[in-house]
């Protein structure tokens, strides 16, 4: 069974980009435009990784990283975080949230498919 | 996880299935827990061609039951893998650990 | 990069400037609403993340200059004033501008742009020097684009490795990694970066390291206790193979040793793996990254530290390529090569059209609705019985069947394009394996229907692998026996009375008859003393399981494959011949129906309608009356010269009226070793025809599986019997067959 990939980004279009890529490469994936949305769709689903941008309307990806780790059966789930600020403070934040793997943007939607890639095969 | 987990008269027979993953691996540890240094079990039987997934949190309970297995003389053996299975073990050429031979259940 | 992604930025990127300049108009009038501002930022941070991704490098260069600006506003390290809102509003239209020109002209900015470009950037850094934040320099360093220092690296590790200290023998990178016992727990499992590493070179060999696997009770069950040594072939850089440990690389020590890396560096890993010390080298020199000499070396240049001097090595042969920048002679004849396949190519191409699968199928199809309306026609015409019209009819269906049939030819395929795919597996696997063997190929013209190439290039695979692998022996064993060093594999194809005939054949050790029947033994598949002959004895390797093959091989040994053949092959409504002669070879004939869209039919009647069973599954007809049979009771069996059948009667799964008039006639049948029998009206005689695949609202139907239109414009269903043996088998609990076939049969649906 393809494995499931939940993107939280609020730029449509680099949701898109990037879903393309995963898709291209045989997983599925599912959208989500902020925290809240994100936790929402994990609901019921049964996702494999998680890439969420950390500056989000409604939810942050901090916040929602923390509210993920709470959750009995995602507390394990890899995710990916992706930041435009190369500010270590924030790496720093969501690491202690306990997102572990990070990608700075701006990157090439190949880049995005090798780190996926390097944690869950699709 | 666990479909059977039964011993009669010193055999214990293992049905392992669907996901073996972290998420589980505490209950997983639990259940098989009752193997381990048993007099009652001399000969236990795995069979794993039910298992759609597995990760190293669960198999590092079947590798560490293993070696209590031989260390006390007694007899481990995974009787059918899965393709999940057979994959993980040759990427960790566990094959000549567990000392099976790997028919993947068809 | 696809142009529904760039539309939806396009749109995304107006929609967040419009935003951005309504928050901006906002502000002027409450410069301290924090949504505004917060919005405004939102909209620069993500054109600009997304811009990264597309490559717009103008748009992204120039929206983290207005990010950085707005950020140290939100940072309140910036008072946001009349003079800043004005700015960030034409920063806004130039931004407009900029994804203008990159996303829908899809060309770099013009000149005068630039130059506005560079004013405006200038003007907001006077706001950045305010805060002492120096993004000049911040955007060099950040956004020059990407150049690969791997080939850098590269260099300054080689000049490194000649300097100082003798390099080992082996090719291949020595990875060395220990992961910290959270890895699990944050989702990553050693496992996926394995996995990784196969993506971009091979993995020759991995030892798991159990060493800090503690005692049952003791483990965590959530912590991870692993660590591997691996010997990995690539040609990658040393930084890529880092990098697949980036998201680990706080979690876990990490040690990555080039090929013919320096003794003393395999030195230094033994050493760090300090409790591991004497296993790590005996798994090393085991796993072939160390003879056992410089194993030795290595120890000893661990115990008298410092005191070998630097070597002075000769140049590896690598190097001198390198540097007098010779071509290696090997690229220069596989680019000649290739051109002279280019130009074969080109001259048989002139006279093939390529034609649209599904064009081809339609023809057929006509050509079958054609076929249909002519016999109609022929119906009419006896009614009618007008001798001139009859005559000028038989001529007319003469030609359609014709046409019928050079149709049919039309989906024909050469299987010699499947063969030639073998040529790689047969060089990479045997030097995999270590063995000579030669590809000799014939018959790749003959030609069967696209449908059953598609699906006859797996087993194939299945059953050339096990040639190589069980098959032919090792170029020692060879000799010894006195054949040639070099083995041979045939493939060959032709036909024969209607079928297809492909071979696979090899002249290794043939198939141990005393080893299969041991096996066949203990797998319960034959009983104690049950005499068989040769070809029942081969065909046993077909059953689900079955491996004579004493060790576990990567490629073919589990048992798996032989009773996967058999079955893809039942499912083209084929079959499989095994010759073999010890010592001398095997052969292993695949028969094939020339096309799957002709069936030879068996045509019943139940009721009012018509059906049809494949005349190869049907094997005898009986009548009801004939049969000391118990049929009629709600048991389920009939008794057919001693021997149980489970049946079942047409009328009663089809909701067919039962015809008075008969008792019925039995068709019994079998498929995969199974027998069964059928009830039945009437037979109507073998029919051959033209299958029409049935629609979506009928294809989960069990039971059926496919149908064909009659003379008379009547469908007749035709019967899946596969499906309709296993449900017999099922219900009855009849079975005269052993447990590996009942499964063969239940693994098809």
């Amino acid at each position: 069974m393809a494995k499931t990939i939940l993107i939280v980004d609020d730029s449509a279009s680099l949701r898109n980009v990037v879903a393309i890529a995963l898709k291209g490469a045989g997983y599925s994936v599912l959208e989500a435009a902020d925290g809240n949305e994100g936790l929402k769709k994990l609901d019921g689903a049964k996702i494999n990784l998680i890439i969420s941008d950390v500056n989000m309307p409604n939810m942050d990806g901090i916040t929602m990283v923390k509210e993920i780790k709470k959750m009995s059966s995602y507390k394990f789930t890899p995710i990916i975080m992706l930041t435009t600020e190369a500010g270590a403070e924030m790496k720093e934040a969501g690491k202690a949230a306990g997102a572990k793997a990070w990608v700075v943007k701006p990157f090439k939607p190949e880049q995005m498919l090798d780190a996926v890639s390097k944690l869950v095969s699709p | 996880m666990i479909s059977s987990n039964r011993i009669t008269k010193g055999h214990g027979k293992l049905v392992l299935n669907d996901e073996l993953t972290i998420y589980v691996a505490n209950d997983f540890k639990k259940k098989l827990e009752k193997y381990v240094n048993t007099e009652k079990c001399q000969f236990l039987s795995i069979d794993m061609s039910e298992v759609s997934e597995i990760d190293t949190a669960c198999l590092q309970i079947l590798i560490q039951l293993k070696r209590e297995f031989t260390e006390t003389g007694r007899e481990l053996r995974i009787v059918s893998h899965s393709s999940a299975v057979i994959e993980l073990f040759e990427l960790y050429n566990l094959g000549s650990f567990f000392g099976d031979q790997m028919v993947l259940a068809s | 990069m696809s142009d529904g992604a760039i539309e939806i930025f396009i749109q995304e990127a107006q929609e967040l400037l419009e935003n951005m300049e309504q928050a901006l108009l906002s502000m002027e009038e409450n410069p301290e609403d924090e949504d505004h501002l917060n919005s405004i930022f939102r909209a620069a941070h993500t054109i600009k993340g997304t811009a990264g991704v597309f490559s717009f490098d103008y748009v992204e260069k120039f929206t983290h200059v207005v990010e950085s600006v707005l950020d140290n506003v939100r940072q309140g390290k910036l008072l946001i004033d009349g003079g800043l809102i004005a700015l960030l509003l034409t920063s806004k239209d130039h931004i407009e501008v900029l994804v203008d020109a990159a996303a829908v002209q899809q060309q770099d900015p013009d000149e005068k742009i630039l130059d506005y470009d560079s004013q405006l950037v200038s003007d907001l850094e006077k706001y950045l020097k305010e805060t002492g934040d120096d993004i000049s320099e911040k955007s060099n360093g950040n956004y020059v684009l990407e150049t690969p220092n791997e080939t850098v690296g590269n260099e300054s590790d080689h000049v490194e490795k000649v300097v100082n200290g003798k390099p080992v023998a082996s090719e291949n990178w020595h990875i060395s990694i220990r992961f910290s016992v959270e890895v699990l727990q944050h989702g990553m499992d050693p496992l996926s970066f394995l996995r990784y590493l196969q993506s971009f070179g091979e993995i020759i060999c991995t030892t798991t390291i159990l060493d800090n696997l503690p005692k049952y009770k003791d483990i965590n069950p959530e912590h991870c206790y692993l660590g591997f040594e691996v010997e990995f072939h690539t040609d990658a850089s040393k930084e890529k193979i880092e990098q697949a440990f980036e998201f680990v690389s706080e979690l876990s020590t990490l040690q990555i040793l080039p090929p013919q890396a320096k003794i003393s560096e395999y030195a230094s890993l033994i050493e760090s793996m300090d409790d591991e010390h004497f296993k790590l080298g005996e798994l090393l020199v085991a796993s072939g990254a160390l003879t056992q000499r410089e194993l030795d070396e290595a120890l000893k240049i661990q115990n008298d530290i410092l005191l070998t001097p630097p070597d002075t090595d000769k140049p590896r042969i690598g190097e001198v390529l390198v540097e007098s920048k010779n071509i290696p002679k090997e690229i220069v004849d596989a680019a000649v090569k290739k051109q002279g396949s280019a130009r074969e190519k080109l001259g048989s191409s002139s006279k093939v059209l390529r034609v649209d699968a599904d064009k081809l199928d339609e023809l057929i199809n006509q050509v079958g609705e054609l076929v249909i309306s002519g016999a109609t026609t022929n119906l009419l015409a006896a009614k009618i019985g007008n001798e001139d019209l009859l005559e000028t009819m038989s001529q007319m269906s003469r030609l359609v069947e014709e046409i019928r049939d050079s149709a049919l030819t039309l989906r024909m395929v050469q299987i010699g394009e499947t063969f030639n795919r073998f040529k790689r597996v047969i060089r990479d696997v045997s030097n995999e394996l270590g063995k000579n063997i030669e590809l000799q190929i014939t018959g790749g013209d003959t030609e069967l229907d696209k449908t059953v190439i598609e699906k006859i290039g797996d087993p194939l695979m299945h059953l050339v692998r096990n040639a190589m692998d069980h098959g032919i022996e090792s170029k020692e064993e060879r000799q010894a026996s006195g054949k040639s060093a070099t083995g041979v594999i045939k493939l060959n194809a032709y036909h024969e009375s209607g079928s297809i005939v492909i071979e696979v054949e090899d002249d290794g050790h043939g198939l141990n008859r005393e080893k299969i029947l041991e096996k066949a033994l203990l797998l319960e598949l034959i009983s104690e003393g049950q005499v068989l002959s040769d070809q029942e004895v081969y065909r046993l390797v077909l059953e689900a399981g079955f491996s004579t093959s004493e060790s576990v091989s990567k490629l073919s040994g589990r048992g798996v494959g032989m009773d996967v053949v058999r079955r893809n092959i039942e499912a083209l409504r084929g079959s499989i011949d095994i010759h073999s002669e010890m010592g001398v070879g095997s052969k292993i004939s695949i028969r094939l129906p020339l096309t799957l869209a002709i069936i030879d039919g068996f045509m019943v009647g139940v009721g009012e309608s018509c059906y049809v069973i494949p005349l190869d599954m049907v094997l005898e007809c009986i009548e009801m009356d004939d049969v000391n049979t118990n049929a009629n009771n709600a048991e389920g069996y009939l008794n057919l010269r001693g021997e149980v059948l489970p049946f079942l009667k047409l009328n009663e799964v089809f909701s067919e009226k039962k015809l008075l008039n008969t008792n019925g006639n039995i068709v019994v049948v079998e498929f995969a070793g199974y027998k069964a029998g059928i009830v039945v009206d009437e037979l109507l005689g073998e029919f051959q025809t033209v299958i029409k695949p049935i629609g979506k609202i009928l294809q989960n139907l069990r039971g059926i599986s496919g149908a064909t239109i009659l003379g008379t414009g009547d469908v007749a269903v035709i019967l899946d019997i596969p499906n309709l043996v296993q449900r017999m088998v099922q219900e009855s609990g009849v079975g005269n067959q052993s447990a590996s076939t009942a499964n063969t049969i239940n693994n098809i649906h």
